[in-house]
């Protein structure tokens, strides 16, 4: 066998498409200039992908969350850590890392922001108003407290603590609390500071407002900036003590770019791959070095053309585009016509990702149509190019060896239908879910958003809500309100809530709580605390600042105060610029953010206030919503896509058993590789979409292709829908071979739906198509004497037949 | 090339590194006074410690801070199994209970039980962890390693038998802890004083007295059955 086996029908003179438009007809008319045409644009092309601009890579791995939902850009996290082995044994990080962080602060300048208020001014101003940030509620329980009995046993047992060698370490302030009054403020997580509890977070705020571990070996601070992550990395070298600290840029940019070295390491290699597994399986199926040469150059020119005209290279993108290398084998190597003209294949595949455009993804939304245009490209260029390159090269391909006669089996068709359907239906229980904030990506050694996950907190989880108002004051009052109605997630769905408007009160709060607190005689009770203290041989002096504060209702925690003091340029951190949101109301905003738990199963908290529902957004509440919704989802755009299918199957053959019976094979397909990523530990997840659309396009081809032969009652060539499941399966393999884990379970999961949809589409389309009433002869004739062969281009032969 | 004549002559310089290096070694080996008493106090130390399995001594306890008029005086007993289990109690239900499990560090009252709501737990303040480490290597069989790591170390002149262990300089415990010193009966090598000086300025000085080491389970059990009671 020299090549492909021919047709002999579709391009003679007597074909019915013979008066209408026929690449092939073209190709072989004019094959010099379509060659030359072909040339030219490959140079066109090669002079854009090598040279200016060359390929975009963006790296963005983010780019399956709808935009509201991504964290800005500009929010930097830098990350100091201190060497081990640059420290004398005898001296611990802390002086070290203070002193670069201080040095780092001086050369950011306003560009830094910091993380927590100034631990001096913040202590203050909670010694000054800690009463007030009690919630009413808890003033029942804080006049027990303050009664004489419950007075005089905090006082013992705080004298009785005294003896311990470890009291004065274990982070009690008996100073600032001595009746640990503290306890009371459960909105504040238990510590009457924002920062939650170090349970969650084993951190502390230094003197500046970064944040140190508590093992004094990592700080973090926080930079707003727009310049390029690797910029600002070489600016703060520059001044840090390289040989004792080294700095880290932790956010979405840094991630940006560490994706995209990936990428840029690993597509091109890839790409190689995947030409070497289609080559190598091209060769042994067609055993004709011409036309392999040319189907390779007609693939290469839509992978040139998709480099240079396609959406940037990213880690969702890189599978796409090696699996249209993969699925564009289809146009040269398919056998059996669905239909006369044949391009219900080409419309079923193309369209495969188009109800991806109903989705939320926009990432997945631009490659829907990018998808289409590739397949359109390589149909054209396999259609157009392949019979003009074979004809200069006057390649004379053997005729089709015989095939065999499908005979399709109901039973066995319905078998395997309903057993995919409940294998489906049972994985869907099974499946890992793939978190759309989380893609997979390789292992980075010494990656420092891990570090900060392990000693502070995992960006990922925070979002982030907005409080508006005509000024500051106001937005930081609505904060407040706000501020307390999120606290209430906490400690369930979220472990802290940062916002300064936790340190504040509206104003008709306030003097709720005054009154309430007045009612407490607080001045005589601190009066009796100090008498009290005295007796057991306290100093009563030493617990001034918590008498004095709790004593005197005249300070009031109001915003206004709030900004006018020393916290004021802290809380300014959280104003965002006007021009982003004061469009949708009031003429400041103020964020706050919240850490929600990593449990992407739990719903999207919602919280009602007087004035409307406070709206959370980042990638943790992208990634719960499309938890929540995903199941539902997933079958809306499997059932737009056996409607588009079906729909392109019954124009092509205006036959609706066919068409059905191939919805039902595609079907089939989908559920079974469900099934089967089960045991082989896949997890189920909008970057696995597109594959598993691809797995139903194959399947509904290779449906409509053992349909169209029964109908017609032509012989079947097996080997063309193999040898199309082969190529796709190439592909998925060659994406299995890399180290980045979203590739591999990309090309896993395709390599496993190739062959499925192979087997689906013999096994289960006709018989379904059977069970639908349909049957030889049931569809439109297409041929004259349907032998039911298309080819790659090698029609010569029958020419001169 | 090299004459061979020159090549013989210089065939002993060859000899110089090797013998510079040995004599570099033979000087670094040789122990500085301070590193001498230091291996004194262990070795004085490690006599009675080495062979612990527990322990049980009187104590007492004096806190000098500035919230107080006069330093806080309390009577309690330490109690000590390896490998881990620290407890200081204090006599009386007035009185507290420090217990160091491990990373688990608790105070609580003695009429309170460990998981009392009441109970200040320390597990993830790095200068307790150091501290109660320190306390529970004090006590704990061993050649030294383990009170001396983390720690820089100072033998101050004088009478007695004293070390002192200080936090590394610049980590989260100097910034609480300035010293922690050991004093140790000169015979038999029990300690029977630690004085914890903190950053603040509270000093913190534990006496022990009437040590008994190696005291059958079920004493040591029974006492320890004693803080849930």
């Amino acid at each position: 066998m020299s090549g492909p086996p021919s047709s002999p029908a579709d391009d003679s003179p007597t074909s019915n498409d013979a008066g209408a438009l026929s690449l092939r007809r073209w190709a072989r008319t004019w094959p010099r200039a379509i060659v030359t045409a072909w040339a030219v644009l490959v140079v066109l092309l090669l002079a854009r992908v090598i040279g200016d601009p060359g390929v975009e890579v963006s790296g963005d791995a983010q780019g399956l969350l709808p935009l509201e939902h991504r964290a800005p850009d500009d929010e930097l996290l830098v990350l100091l850590t201190v060497h081990d082995d640059a420290l004398a044994d005898e001296r611990g990080g802390v002086d070290v890392l203070l002193g670069a962080a201080s040095a780092a602060a001086e050369q950011l300048g306003e560009r830094r922001v910091p993380l927590g208020p100034p631990s001096a001014e913040l202590t203050a101003w909670i010694d000054a108003h800690a009463l007030y940030l009690l919630p009413v509620q808890a003033h029942e329980a804080l006049a027990e407290r303050l009664s004489d009995t419950a007075m005089t046993r905090a006082v013992d047992a705080l004298r009785a603590r005294l003896s311990s060698p470890l009291h004065g370490l274990s982070g009690e302030d008996p100073r600032r609390d001595p009746l640990r009054l503290q306890e009371l403020s459960q909105e504040h997580a238990g510590r009457l500071t924002h920062l939650g509890n170090l349970a969650d977070m084993p951190a502390e705020l230094t003197a500046a407002g970064d944040l140190m571990a508590l093992d004094g070996r990592t700080l973090l601070m926080q930079v707003r900036s727009d310049a390029d992550p690797g910029v600002l990395l070489e600016e703060l070298r520059g001044v840090l003590p390289s040989s004792a600290v080294s700095a880290a840029v932790v956010g979405p940019g840094p991630r940006r770019a560490a994706d995209r070295t990936i990428v840029e390491e690993q597509w091109g290699r890839l790409l190689v791959l995947s030409f070497a597994g289609l080559v190598v399986v091209l060769s042994l199926a067609l055993r004709a070095i011409r036309s392999v040469v040319a189907i390779v150059l007609a693939l290469g020119t839509v992978l040139l053309g998709m480099l240079a005209l396609g959406p940037p290279l990213d880690p969702h993108g890189v599978p796409l585009l090696v699996l249209l290398l993969g699925f564009g084998c289809e146009g040269a190597l398919h056998l059996t016509r669905i239909s006369p003209r044949g391009w219900p294949a080409a419309a079923v595949l193309g369209g495969a990702l188009l109800p991806l455009l109903l989705s939320p993804y926009p990432h997945w939304q631009t490659w829907a149509l990018g998808w289409l245009g590739g397949v359109a490209a390589a149909v054209v260029l396999l259609r157009l190019l392949v019979p003009a390159l074979l004809s200069l090269w006057k390649l004379s391909p053997a005729p089709a060896r015989r095939g065999f006669r499908l005979h399709p089996l109901r039973p066995l068709a319905a078998l395997l239908a309903v057993a995919a359907l409940a294998g489906g239906a049972w994985a869907l229980q099974r499946l890992p879910f793939l978190e759309l904030d989380r893609t997979p990506r390789p292992t980075i050694e010494g990656d420092p958003e891990r570090s900060v996950r392990e000693h502070f907190f995992d960006p990922r989880l925070v979002v982030r809500a907005w409080s508006r108002g005509d000024t500051p004051a106001l937005a930081l009052e609505h904060a407040a309100e706000h501020a307390r109605q999120l606290a209430t997630l906490v400690p369930g769905d979220a472990t802290r809530v940062d916002s300064p408007g936790r340190l504040v009160l509206p104003l008709p709060e306030l003097q709720s709580r005054k009154r309430s607190l007045e009612a407490l005689e607080l001045p005589e009770r601190m009066d009796a605390l100090r008498d009290l203290l005295a007796t057991r041989g306290f100093r009563p002096d030493a617990f001034g600042e918590f008498s004095r504060g709790a004593a005197n209702l005249e300070d009031l925690p109001t915003p206004q105060a709030a900004l006018e003091g020393p916290l004021g340029a802290w809380i300014r951190s959280y104003l965002e610029p006007v021009d982003a949101r004061a469009s949708e109301g009031g003429g400041a905003a103020l964020v706050t953010r919240v850490h929600v738990r990593p449990d992407s199963s739990a719903p999207v908290p919602v919280i009602e206030t007087e004035s409307g529902t406070i709206e959370l957004r980042g990638p943790a509440v992208a990634a719960r919503r499309d938890r929540e919704g995903f199941d539902d989802w997933l079958g809306i755009y499997i059932a737009c896509q056996l409607w588009l299918g079906a729909l392109a199957v019954w124009l092509g053959t205006r036959s609706l058993p066919t068409a059905l019976g191939c919805s039902v094979a595609a079907l089939t397909a989908q559920t079974a590789v469900l099934a089967v990523m089960v045991p082989t530990g896949l997890s189920l997840g909008a970057a696995l979409l597109p594959a598993l659309m691809l797995v139903g396009a194959a399947a509904m081809i290779a449906g409509a292709r053992a349909c169209r032969s029964v109908s017609q009652d032509e012989r079947f060539h097996a080997t063309g829908v193999l040898l199309s499941g082969l190529c796709q399966a190439v592909a998925g393999l060659a994406l299995l071979a890399t180290t980045h884990p979203l590739w591999s379970q990309v090309g896993l999961l395709v390599a496993m739906g190739a062959v499925l949809a192979s087997g689906a589409g013999l096994f289960v389309a006709p018989g379904m198509m059977h069970l639908f009433g349909g049957g030889v002869g049931g569809g439109r004739p297409s041929a004259p004497k349907p032998t039911g062969h298309e080819d790659t281009g090698h029609e010569q032969e029958q020419d001169r037949s | 090339m090299i004459a061979r004549r020159t090549l013989l002559r210089s065939l002993p310089l060859l000899a110089v590194p090797p013998l510079v290096y040995a004599s570099g070694l033979a000087t670094a080996e040789e122990p500085t006074p301070q590193e001498r008493k230091l291996a004194n106090r262990l070795e004085l130390w490690g006599s009675y410690a080495r062979r612990t399995q527990n322990l049980m001594a009187r104590l007492s306890t004096r806190r000098e801070t500035s919230l107080l008029e006069e330093p806080h005086h309390s009577t309690g007993t330490l109690v000590f199994r390896d490998p881990g289990l620290l407890v200081l109690r204090d006599d009386g239900r007035q009185g507290s209970t420090t217990l160091i499990d491990g990373d688990q560090l608790r105070i609580f009252q003695n009429g309170a039980a460990p998981g009392d709501p009441s109970t200040t737990v320390a597990d993830l303040r790095p200068a307790a962890q150091w501290l109660a480490r320190r306390l529970v290597a004090m006590f704990a069989p061993g050649d030294g390693s383990a009170l001396l790591n983390d720690a820089r170390t100072h033998v101050p002149k004088g009478h007695g038998h004293r070390l002192e262990l200080m936090p590394p300089v610049g980590s989260a415990a100097r910034r609480m802890i300035r010293s922690v010193s050991v004093v140790l009966d000169p015979v038999v090598g029990t300690i029977t004083q630690i004085a914890v000086a903190e950053a603040q300025g509270d000093r913190v000085v534990l006496g022990l007295s009437d040590h008994r080491q190696n005291l059958p389970d079920e004493d040591v059990e029974a006492f320890l059955a004693t803080l849930d009671a």
